[in-house]
């Protein structure tokens, strides 16, 4: 696999009142097209900060993203919207879809800020979100609202969407949490399939251990650092480095 | 789905924060729409006056001001000795081009008086009118009922005068303990003689000790009607030569009596101008807490792709849109509010009309309120960092 995501020395201060805190502390990473990523690490070790700054969400203080060899942090703000738009999808803990739309256009909502889908056919996107929720038993919901779907519902309606736009990345900041047992492995399946049948590179934050069984790649994260000489990271997550 | 569908959608969904938002909008673009059309029906009463005059030039005491003259618009306090309408006539005559020209000269007398009119004594306008010289000037006054007077013991009564006390032909009004018998009813012409008891000119001027004063003498001449020039050199000179009256053109005269409403409507205006200003700022903090309350929104909006411009778009179009809404509700119910002050208030008798230069103002100002209030917060949070705004709270 190639390498397609690159970071370099990456920081991101936070300042809190007069608190200084350092959530990346110089992070260097690489990630390959096609890879199924999982961040570890105990609340606060920097996994999210990590991603978002990954995913154009967050300004990193210093050092450099680079996707596709591209500088993404070097993008004004409507190139920046453009990229998380085309090469990113997104999926949430929560908070993840519009409470005022229902599910086909919470689906085909990333596709009214893409310039180049805007010029399609509005029949062809709704045929492509319908196939998309279709293909994540959700077809009988295309005209509920948010308010009225379930968690695991939620989460498969933000998963159709973070593909409306076929995306080459697809980033999850806990798309399990809060989900009981049955309804987290269905969605890691879902994952997993976006990852094989997809060929979509995924990058997931989580704590639950669940996803380790799954991924092609675990990253442990700390105090702001990747455990990078870590023999067996999933031995060390057992062994209580990431609580 | 485009961005402004995203923007009505919104509105819908969220009808609640909607219609509170459309309520701040309504009030200040009601308010102004009812000053601006009852200004306008001010404007039209007084040319309408003026055309129903049907006099060239009216002369009356010096003393009476805008204050003085009554609620119906006519001076009953201020008296000019009969002796000045010869000297008026003279001056007149001398001025006109054509020594053919017929001057007509009608003299009025007004008294405000309790009447007996029907079971109740009403505070009522007298006018002693020479029931031949006025129709002499004004062949178009008409009666609705009855005749015009032949005996010195007769009256005829306004329309409205009439109708509102529910007096009828041959009935009997009592004016200063004598009684005069009911001969017609006057057409309504939306002026002030609609609300007027008529009788003869001399038995009024005998009935208030007045003989030989009169309260207002009316000229009528053509070669002064076509050429204002020519008028405005007879008023000139009647008002340089003759001590203590006033020469107007109806014109003149129909203004100063709605000076004092036009005032009052322009003090009205400004006010209604600081109660946008302070509506705009309402609107402004509703606003800032609705978008406030919108921000994870927001937020999730800009991780899925949204530019800072289609932000602003989105949530422009949505205020906007109430904004123009609140415009075209603002400006009907400014209408209806103009009947009411028209109707029960001012009774400037012009009727409502849509004025559309009014119609686009309502629009226009209403657009404006949303838009003033909206853009700053709208702005501000179009800049907001993705990941602090999934750190507040939804609300739907």
């Amino acid at each position: 696999m190639s390498e397609f995501i690159r970071t370099n020395g990456l920081k991101k201060i936070y300042h809190v009142g007069d608190q200084r805190v350092e959530a990346l502390k110089g992070v260097d990473l690489e990630i390959a097209q096609g890879d199924f990523v999982v961040f570890m690490g105990h609340s606060g070790s920097g996994k999210t900060t990590l991603v978002s700054t990954i995913g154009g969400l967050t300004r990193p203080t210093e050092g450099t993203v680079l996707i596709e060899g591209k500088n993404i942090w070097k993008l004004n703000d409507s190139q920046l919207s453009n990229f998380r738009n085309r090469k990113i999808g997104f999926m949430f803990q929560s908070f993840s879809l519009l409470p005022t739309l229902n599910v086909l256009n919470n689906v085909v909502m990333p596709a009214i800020f893409n310039s180049n889908s805007r010029k399609k056919d509005t029949d062809a996107l709704k045929s492509k979100a319908i196939s998309l929720l279709t293909d994540l038993d959700m077809k009988s919901k295309v005209n509920s609202f948010p308010s009225e779907l379930s968690g695991g519902e939620q989460r498969r309606v933000a998963i159709a969407r973070a593909l409306i736009n076929d995306p080459e990345i697809i980033l999850a900041d806990e798309p399990t949490g809060e989900l009981d047992i049955r309804t987290e492995k269905e969605v890691i399946e879902i994952c997993c399939q976006i990852n094989n049948v997809y060929k979509k590179t995924l990058i997931v934050v989580s704590h639950s251990l669940t996803w380790l069984e799954k991924a092609k790649t675990t990253i442990v994260m700390k105090d702001g650092f990747i455990y990078k000489d870590l023999a067996d990271p999933v031995q060390a997550i057992m062994n209580g480095v990431c609580k | 789905m485009e961005l402004i569908v995203l923007a009505i959608k919104d509105i819908f969904r969220r009808k609640g924060k909607s219609l509170y938002l459309l309520v701040a909008i309504v009030i200040p673009v009601a308010i102004l729409s009812t000053i601006l059309l009852t200004f306008d029906n001010a404007d039209s009463s007084l040319s309408n006056l003026a055309s129903k005059f049907g006099f060239t030039l009216i002369v009356q005491p010096k003393n009476v001001r805008v204050d003085r003259i009554n609620q119906i618009g006519v001076n009953t306090e201020e008296y000019i000795p009969e002796g000045v309408v010869r000297e008026i006539e003279k001056r007149v005559r001398e001025i006109i081009l054509n020594p053919k020209d017929r001057i007509i000269t009608v003299v009025r007398f007004y008294k405000d008086e309790k009447v007996l009119a029907g079971k109740y004594e009403v505070s009522s306008v007298v006018a002693g009118v020479d029931f031949k010289s006025e129709l002499e000037a004004k062949p178009s006054w008409t009666l609705t009922d009855g005749r015009w007077p032949t005996s010195d013991r007769e009256a005829v009564l306004g329309g409205t005068y009439a109708s509102s006390r529910k007096i009828s032909l041959n009935d009997t009004v009592t004016i200063n303990g004598s009684e005069f018998k009911v001969a017609g009813i006057l057409q309504n012409y939306n002026s002030s003689e609609d609300y007027m008891v008529f009788a003869p000119f001399a038995e009024v001027q005998k009935l208030f000790d007045k003989t030989g004063f009169v309260s207002v003498i009316n000229i009528q001449n053509v070669s002064l009607d076509k050429d204002k020039k020519l008028l405005q050199a007879a008023v000139e000179d009647i008002n340089r030569n003759i001590p203590n009256i006033t020469a107007l053109s109806p014109q003149q005269f129909s203004t100063m009596k709605y000076t004092l409403l036009k005032k009052t409507l322009k003090f009205l205006l400004a006010i209604v101008v600081a109660t946008v200003a302070v509506s705009i700022f309402s609107i402004f903090n509703i606003m800032t807490s609705v978008l406030y309350s919108r921000v994870k929104e927001i937020g999730l909006l800009k991780s899925v792709g949204a530019s800072r411009s289609q932000l602003l778009t989105i949530f422009l179009s949505e205020y906007l849109t109430i904004g123009l809404i609140g415009g075209m509700i603002g400006y009907p119910l400014g209408l209806f509010m103009t009947y009411l002050l028209d109707s029960f208030l001012l009774k400037l008798g012009t009727g409502v009309r849509v004025n559309l230069l009014y119609v686009l103002v309502a629009l226009l100002v209403g657009v404006f309120c949303s838009f003033a209030a909206s853009s700053y917060p709208i702005y501000r949070l179009s800049r907001i960092k993705i990941t602090e705004s999934f750190r507040t709270q939804w609300e739907g």
